[in-house]
């Protein structure tokens, strides 16, 4: 369904002083520099899945997702999705596809979602029966019947993301990007459009999605890729990002005499919670666990013990780090 | 065709139920434009002390000037610019990117639909107020060549004003350069004073350039008689000009609009 | 009164480097004010040139007016007319609140907020006006000068209480930029010389809604035209600026009560 192949985008920037001196610098002297945003992308998204892309911010995730919906002109490289070049054909693809952004709505601010509605009807040259159908199987979905007659302005967060849903859901598109879609939301709010992200993703549509939220990418995503420094560095199952660090998992416990700093193979101690209660990771290859608890019991008195599997964040965050490490080595080595 | 009407129609209605909610904003104008006119009235009996004409007008024909100029204002009234540099700079223009809509026709129907609802908040009760209040001859030379020119001047100012928030594309943080030249457009195009007050090597100036039919060529041929830099036109010469002038510059937005597309696409403004 | 001018001393030091952060931007901006400025002087300039005139008014007379009220704009606008445009907005997006959260008088704070060293640019255009319209005449004396700044420091007052209203006003009419329309309607009275209104006008302007007093009053002191007893117009701005500070202040109970 989308085929990527080598995507590259770089611009140019200017730089920009901070210091008045630097200020009045620029005035005679705008240098310039050249910006890798995206680096040699390629991958394939079959049809009807559910993919996230992760990443720290300025990853270039954007960029990406810009390229992919036609809006941006990639430096290098190929993009075939529902068999066009998105940004050739854009008037064409972007009438086949959807898009919702958390943070910039589509809706009218004064008006009732009902009539936005209409208005992107009209654009798309939807027919009024079809219309009307997948008004209807979308309102009941998310219950919005009696929402989408009030002005937006009086709607609540949660409320009005349903309805940005419905705007571009109208027109049936068969492969739909998501920038964040659950962003500021409460629990429920964020329960409700998963699940009408799920039931959709049943009906055969492909959802791209780029978020912040380890959550969104647990509940639905099947595939996940992680972008940094504008290069993939992962592309796989959410749980092959999970093993990809080993077995580690997450201990917190309390002991009857403080634990020093001490250096034991396949553990670190990631906080000091108190004088007598900390966390620790363990990599239980190195360690196993009745090792380290017969050794933590005998040395310091376990009186209280938490065993939990290392949490996503951590698991994103070594997965971020890691790959700034490398490059900065690779950066010294460059230098030597 | 019928789709493009349906098009419009329909973003024209959902500005005009949208814009509904601001009625006081726009009813604004019914102070502000018989306070403006007021002081015309002022000023230009006291000019008028001791001589019929100032520059070939009567003081009937210098208030029925300002009174049409006023309308014309209020009808072909654009913010364009404004909002399209608005969704740039806070980079909501891709939701219409991703929208099989080009952002100019997006933008005119809603202009359609805003002043349709000026129509009956501020064009209908200031006409009303100049005829009754200020007693000031609005009845058109020719109500059809009329019509034709105001229509053209609606066109005419949404494409100057959209062309000027093209230049958002370019210039991210140029709100100061974008009013300066919407000032100079409305001096150009007489909404101060009518333009054949102006020095004769301006005159000659404006009459090439696109602002004049705006606001002065409309309002001439409301009143009946057209003439800039020595030019004389009858009604229909006057606006058959400024039906070929709004297609010249027509196809310069286009222009325009394709390079700042080619823009957006390209470094993702 | 120390903190206050501290206050002011550091919101002027980050607008200006604001200000060359994006100094095409402000340039810019400056530039438009003094076009802006220039427009109704040009209008006048072209009437008198094709031969008509306010009568009893010569062109630089009549430019003298429109000169004094730049320069009253070009002092009163940097550090008062900003809170109309910082209520807008703030108001609008419902962030005023940011304004009440700071320890000191929420007045100043949106005053401060407004700061705008562009409106300085009105200095120049006013000047400009303002030279050019000394230049056609007979110098003044000093006791009209004396005057001219009395009542051109009460001029700056009206400005300041007319920011106040607007300001005050776009606590209930949430977000409506037509207030800046409003106020060029008004004060448009102001540009020309009061003589040409009638009679009952003219004292409506003075005593009421004292817009005459922006420049044509200190204007007429500085030709000489005036005695001594246009100083009883300084009874009525001080009223008028006491009544702005009130509204205003009204009108921010209003909105803090109503829970924004």
């Amino acid at each position: 369904m989308i085929e990527v192949r080598n995507l590259t985008k770089t611009y140019m920037t200017h730089e920009r002083g901070h210091t008045l001196r630097e200020v009045a610098r620029n005035l005679i002297r705008r240098p310039m520099k050249e910006i890798t945003a995206v680096n040699n992308l390629s991958f394939t998204v079959p049809q009807g899945e559910m993919l996230a892309f992760l990443g720290p911010n300025g990853a270039g995730k954007s960029t990406t997702l810009k390229m992919l919906t036609g809006v941006l002109h990639p430096t290098a490289g190929e993009v075939r999705a529902l068999g066009l070049t998105p940004w050739k054909q854009r008037r064409e693809y972007v009438g086949k596809i959807g898009a919702v952004f958390g943070q910039k709505s589509q809706l009218l601010w004064d008006i009732p979602p009902a009539d936005a509605f209409y208005m992107n009807k009209a654009i798309y040259g939807v027919p009024d029966a079809e219309y009307r159908a997948t008004l209807n199987e979308l309102v009941d979905l998310l219950e919005v019947g009696d929402v989408m007659r009030k002005p937006t302005r009086q709607l609540s967060l949660g409320e009005r993301m349903k309805c940005e849903f419905i705007m571009a859901m109208l027109h049936r598109p068969q492969l739909v990007f998501l920038d964040e879609p659950t962003i500021g939301l409460d629990m429920i709010a964020k329960e409700n459009i998963r699940g009408f992200i799920r039931s959709m993703n049943r009906q055969g549509v492909t959802f791209i999605l780029t978020t912040h939220d380890l959550e969104d990418v647990e509940m639905l995503a099947e595939r996940v890729i992680v972008i940094n420094h504008g290069t993939i560095v992962f592309d796989d199952a959410l749980s092959g990002l999970k093993s990809r660090v080993g077995n580690k998992k997450s201990v917190r416990l309390t002991t009857e005499t403080a634990v020093p700093d001490l250096q034991l193979q396949g553990l670190r101690i990631a906080e000091r919670l108190g004088p007598l209660e900390i966390g620790v990771e363990i990599d239980t290859d190195l360690l196993p666990l009745k090792n380290f608890i017969r050794e933590f019991n005998d040395s310091y008195g376990i009186a209280d013990m938490e065993i939990q599997p290392i949490p996503i964040e951590s698991i994103m965050k070594e997965l971020y780090l890691e790959n700034a490490e490398a490059r900065s080595e690779a950066a010294v080595s460059a230098t030597k | 065709m019928r789709r493009l009407a349906a098009i419009i129609r329909s973003i024209g209605f959902a500005t005009y139920k949208e814009w509904a909610a601001f009625r006081s904003h726009m009813a604004a104008s019914l102070l502000v434009g018989p306070v403006l006119f007021l002081v015309q009235v002022f000023i230009w009996s006291a000019m008028f002390e001791g001589r019929d004409t100032i520059n070939g007008l009567t003081y009937s024909q210098m208030l029925a000037y300002y009174g049409v100029a006023t309308l014309i204002h209020y009808i072909a009234f654009d913010f364009a610019d404004w909002n399209l540099q608005m969704l740039v700079r806070s980079g909501k223009f891709v939701t219409f990117a991703l929208r099989p809509l080009p952002h100019w026709l997006f933008a005119l129907s809603q202009k359609i639909g805003h002043r349709s609802l000026a129509l009956w908040i501020e064009v209908l009760p200031v006409m009303a107020l100049f005829i009754f209040v200020f007693g000031v001859n609005l009845k058109p030379a020719s109500p059809f060549w009329a019509i034709i020119s105001i229509l053209l001047s609606f066109l005419m100012n949404f494409i100057v004003n959209y062309c000027v928030g093209l230049t958002a594309f370019w210039l991210v943080r140029a709100e100061g350069v974008r009013r300066v030249f919407l000032l100079l457009k409305d001096v150009s195009a007489g909404v101060f004073l009518p333009l054949s007050f102006f020095p004769e090597v301006l005159q000659k100036v404006l009459f090439f350039l696109p602002f004049q039919f705006i606001t002065y060529l409309p309002t001439r041929v409301y009143i009946g008689d057209y003439e800039l830099a020595g030019i004389r036109l009858s009604i229909e010469q006057a606006v058959g000009l400024q039906a070929a002038a709004v297609l010249l510059a027509g196809a310069i937005m286009l222009v325009l609009y394709g390079a700042a597309m080619r823009r957006f696409t390209g470094v993702g403004v | 009164m120390r903190g206050i001018i501290h206050c002011l001393g550091a919101v002027l030091r980050t607008k200006l480097a604001e200000q060359m952060a994006y100094r095409s931007h402000f340039i810019l901006s400056v530039l438009l004010l003094v076009a802006g400025d220039l427009v109704v002087p040009f209008v006048t300039l072209l009437i008198y040139s094709s031969g008509a005139s306010f009568p009893g008014w010569s062109m630089h007379e009549a430019l003298l007016i429109q000169g004094v009220f730049a320069l009253a704009k070009g002092i009163a606008f940097p550090f008062f007319f900003g809170m109309v445009g910082t209520t807008l907005h703030h108001v609008r997006e419902g962030t005023f609140d940011l304004l009440l959260l700071r320890p000191r008088p929420v007045m100043l704070m949106a005053m401060l907020t407004g700061f705008d060293p562009d409106d300085f640019g009105r200095l120049f255009s006013g000047a400009v006006i303002f030279g050019f319209a000394l230049s056609g005449m007979s110098q003044p004396a000093l006791g009209a000068w004396l005057q001219f700044g009395l009542l051109f420091i009460a001029a700056i007052a009206i400005l300041c209480a007319v920011s106040l209203f607007l300001s005050g006003m776009l606590f209930r009419w949430v977000g409506s930029s037509r207030v800046f329309d409003i106020f060029d309607a008004v004060t448009s009275f102001g540009m020309y010389p009061g003589t040409i209104f009638a009679k009952s006008l003219q004292n409506l302007l003075t005593y009421v809604l004292p817009v005459g007093l922006i420049a044509f009053v200190p204007a007429t002191a500085l030709l000489g035209r005036s005695g001594l007893e246009a100083l009883w117009t300084l009874v009525p701005v001080s009223l008028f600026l006491l009544l702005g500070a009130v509204y205003w202040n009204r009108m921010l109970k209003g909105y803090t009560s109503a829970g924004g």
